[in-house]
């Protein structure tokens, strides 16, 4: 029985359908994840890396062994 | 323990070589655009030139704008802003001017190729095999120098917008590869391994990943990197644009059947693309508010700084083409779009305004870093900005005009019930107008593109006399990294499970997992890998291997020798530019062009020639509706047969010699990808093919046309549009045989009324 023979066999149409499904739990969960989570201020660090190149953030880094 | 401070430079000098030939490709790529739009409102801007011609130009012309302007200028970007948010130079130096010459000399194979015919036959991905090896080769170069960047980094955090590059860099390689699978049949000539209704759905799995991998995600690393640094303010949410990532690179990829609604794709494809597309609305919007939030409080300097003006008009334009998309891939709003200039003027409200626009924001704020200098006019970018909105706005107001026309005229039935414009000329007359104030549109936005020039050229001849390399300062990276351990929960010893499972997730929720992969750049890569390799498969897999996806009409015989070899002339002069071989099963369509087209008329197209757009009619049902001597005539000077015609002329078809040469090596391709030809038909291929053309040049002069054709291309090509649609309608076989396809899901035999009942 070949892999073909399995695939058409199957029912197609539940897997679109399960797949939609599981897609759309995987998005609503990161969506959730997203809009509930806290600590916002230990992303402030992350946020400023594009205007923080010219050394202002190596100072600090130095100060702390390398590790923001 | 302090970490020892290391110094290091940056390597500007290949970001100055690329933001170079992002505007002297950018230059390219809009003037043979323009050239384009002039053949459309006018056709003797062909000047009957085979190297001129809209179906070799108009490749040139999306080749040089997404690959050649758009690719420069995501080098650019990413080179500059890659190095500075990790805080080292590149990998190396070496591999970056390999990328550098190795991408330009993949533009001049480019630009010399496509005018000459040398072509597969699939949109955006017209190359020909060696130079696409070339740009697997450089893009490989590319990613290494990429990831060997993020692994010799200094800063432990890896941003979003290098996020967004990685996404590039893996999506693209997979398209890449996948798209153009093929087998060579001489040096530059070549045939996908996939047929029909597979290729089409690799093709667009291709070809609308690459807007969303190339035009898309790129641009928004450099969003996230030029808007901040441009406004001085940081982006507005980390958090959004965490969601804005990982939802589009995991809702994306689905999306690419909506190109082909009402096609021979199975519907399942198509509606789960669409239902993929309207969800990406939201990761889309997402990312447009934290575009245009992070100016909070900074909009009085959009009023001054030409720079932000690009980019929140550039991120606007973001927010109007992914509000659009998602709307013109339902179902019913296709059915009026697809085909017509709606798409085209999406396309390039995407183009012009999101791509083009943040581009040109990011050269003008490189150029004085880059160059040393004060940029030499702000006034003139400012004129630059002016003339290139109002160029957009007259391009996409024309063509959105263009699109809605053609769109009602198609579908339009008079009180009778007949088809109101019958005539398909009735509406390329209507559209004529419009097409000229798109001429005028492009001139304007070229103009604006040529004034950045000049603004270039003046800016780098007040650069220093030699640059300053700023020798910049960053603690070391340690070598090992452990993040800080979790606090140890006492509640699971202590017996209270639900509060630790609400501790835990509370854990979860505090993201510190996220950010630790945001240290983890492989663990990150492989994340997205996955990602994009089982969205894909979700489709690819059903696609390729259910039979009755594409049922087997046992009239469909493979291409005759002189057919292929017209294929092959109907691939070389672009003809899928304007002419779709798709009759959607719609009374419009069925009424204008004939019986819709079914999956299994298509197993043995490679290339599938399905088109995305009907500049002219659909050719799928065109064979035996002219006699041979009016294809020649219609070919010859197509306003001598239909007034009012914008196809180009093909003169040289009359006179060129047809190749036989390769009618061989054609069939022998073929076979190795599945169309059955036996040893005795492919060592007869030559003497069947001059046979036919024989024939068809006999039946030329019977019809009153000239004499000596045997030999010229346009027989072959007659032959194949003779061909057209044409299987369906001769009668069934006494004895089936069973037979496999190119794809191997061919091979369940029925037959026409089966494939027909089944198709509906």
């Amino acid at each position: 029985m070949s892999l073909t023979d399995v695939m058409s066999a199957a029912d197609l149409s539940s897997w679109t359908e399960l797949a939609l499904i599981l897609c759309f739990i995987t998005f609503a969960a990161i969506v959730f994840w997203v809009f509930v989570m806290r600590g916002k201020a230990s992303y402030e660090n992350l946020r400023n890396l594009p205007l923080d190149e010219d050394g202002v953030n190596s100072s600090r880094a130095a100060a702390k062994g390398g590790e923001l | 323990m302090t970490a020892e401070i290391e110094k290091f430079t940056y390597d500007d000098a290949i970001v100055r070589k690329f933001t170079l030939m992002t505007f002297v490709w950018g230059v390219v790529g809009m003037l043979v655009g323009v050239i384009v739009a002039l053949q459309l409102a006018a056709p003797y801007f062909n000047f009957e030139l085979a190297f001129l011609s809209f179906g070799r130009l108009r490749p040139l012309h999306t080749n040089a704008v997404i690959f050649a302007f758009t690719g420069n200028a995501i080098f650019a970007g990413v080179y500059y802003s890659m190095q500075r948010l990790l805080k080292t130079s590149m990998f190396s130096k070496t591999l970056s001017h390999i990328h550098f010459w190795g991408w330009q000399a993949i533009i001049v194979a480019a630009a010399l190729t496509l005018p000459l015919g040398i072509t597969q036959g699939k949109e955006y991905a017209e190359l020909e095999w060696p130079i696409d090896i070339a740009i697997a080769v450089v893009w490989l170069v590319f990613a290494f120098n990429c990831f060997g960047t993020i692994a010799k980094r200094r800063e432990r955090h890896i941003y979003v917008a290098i996020w967004f590059y990685i996404a590039t860099l893996v999506t693209i390689t997979l398209l890449h590869v996948f798209n153009n699978l093929v087998v060579p049949a001489g040096l530059w000539r070549s045939y996908p391994i996939y047929a029909g209704v597979q290729d089409a759905f690799m093709q667009w799995w291709y070809g609308h990943n690459a807007v969303g991998f190339l035009l898309t995600t790129p641009l928004l690393g450099m969003m996230y990197y030029f808007l901040p640094k441009a406004a001085n303010r940081p982006v507005f949410s980390y958090r959004l644009s965490i969601i804005h990532f990982w939802s589009l690179v995991f809702l994306y990829i689905w999306a690419g059947p909506h190109h082909l609604h009402y096609t021979a794709l199975p519907a399942w494809a198509s509606t789960l693309g669409m239902l993929f597309s309207v969800m990406l609305w939201m990761p889309s919007w997402g990312g447009m508010l934290n575009g245009l939030l992070t100016l909070r409080g900074a909009w009085d300097k959009v009023a001054t700084d030409p720079v932000l003006k690009f980019f929140v008009v550039a991120v606007t334009f973001y927010g109007m083409s992914t509000f659009e998309g998602p709307l013109l891939s339902v179902r019913s709003v296709n059915l009026l779009s697809h085909y017509t200039d709606w798409t085209i003027a999406h396309v390039h409200a995407g183009a012009l305004g999101w791509v083009g626009f943040l581009v040109f924001g990011m050269i003008y704020w490189l150029l004085p870093r880059l160059f040393q200098t004060e940029l030499w006019s702000r006034k003139l970018a400012e004129a630059h900005f002016w003339i290139g909105t109002i160029g957009i706005l007259l391009y996409i107001v024309a063509i959105y005009a263009a699109g809605l026309t053609q769109g009602l005229m198609w579908l339009a039935f008079d009180d009778e019930g007949y088809l109101k414009y019958g005539d398909f000329v009735e509406t390329t007359l209507r559209l004529i107008p419009m097409y000229w104030v798109r001429v005028i549109g492009g001139l304007a936005y070229l103009t604006g593109t040529l004034l950045m020039g000049v603004n270039f050229f003046m800016t780098w001849k007040r650069r220093p006399a030699t640059y300053d390399v700023p020798v910049h300062e960053a603690p070391a990276l340690a070598k090992t990294y452990t993040d800080r351990p979790e606090p140890e929960s006492t509640l699971q010893k202590s017996g209270a499970h639900v509060v630790n499972l609400a501790y835990k997730l509370d854990r979860f929720f505090s993201t510190t997992w996220h950010r630790r992969w945001e240290r983890l750049p492989l663990k990150f890569t492989v994340a997205v890998l996955v990602t994009v390799v089982v969205a894909s498969l979700f489709e690819i897999i059903p696609t390729f291997l259910i039979k009755s996806n594409v049922p087997t009409i046992a009239t469909v015989t493979p291409y005759t020798p002189l057919e292929l070899a017209g294929r092959n002339i109907y691939l070389a002069e672009g003809c899928y530019n304007c002419h779709s071989q798709m009759i959607r099963p719609i009374r419009a369509e069925t009424e204008r062009y004939g019986d819709y087209s079914k999956p299994g008329e298509f197993v043995y197209d490679h290339p599938f020639q399905w088109g995305s757009r009907r500049i002219g009619p659909d050719l799928q049902r065109v064979g035996g509706k002219y006699p041979d001597l009016w294809h020649l005539r219609h070919m010859d000077d197509p306003r001598a047969i239909t007034a009012g015609s914008i196809m180009p002329a093909y003169p040289w078809l009359l006179t060129g010699d047809l190749d036989f040469d390769f009618v061989e090596s054609t069939m022998r391709a073929h076979r190795m990808i599945g169309v059955p030809y036996s040893d005795e038909e492919i060592s007869g291929g030559v003497m069947a093919a001059r046979e036919q053309a024989r024939a068809i040049a006999a039946e030329i002069v019977v019809q009153g046309g000239p004499e000596g054709l045997a030999e010229k291309q346009i027989v072959a090509l007659i032959a194949y549009l003779q061909r057209l649609g044409t299987d369906i309608t001769k009668p069934e076989p006494l004895a089936v045989e069973e037979e496999t396809g190119p794809a191997e899901a061919a091979t369940e035999t029925v037959d026409t009324a089966a494939a027909v009942e089944e198709a509906s």
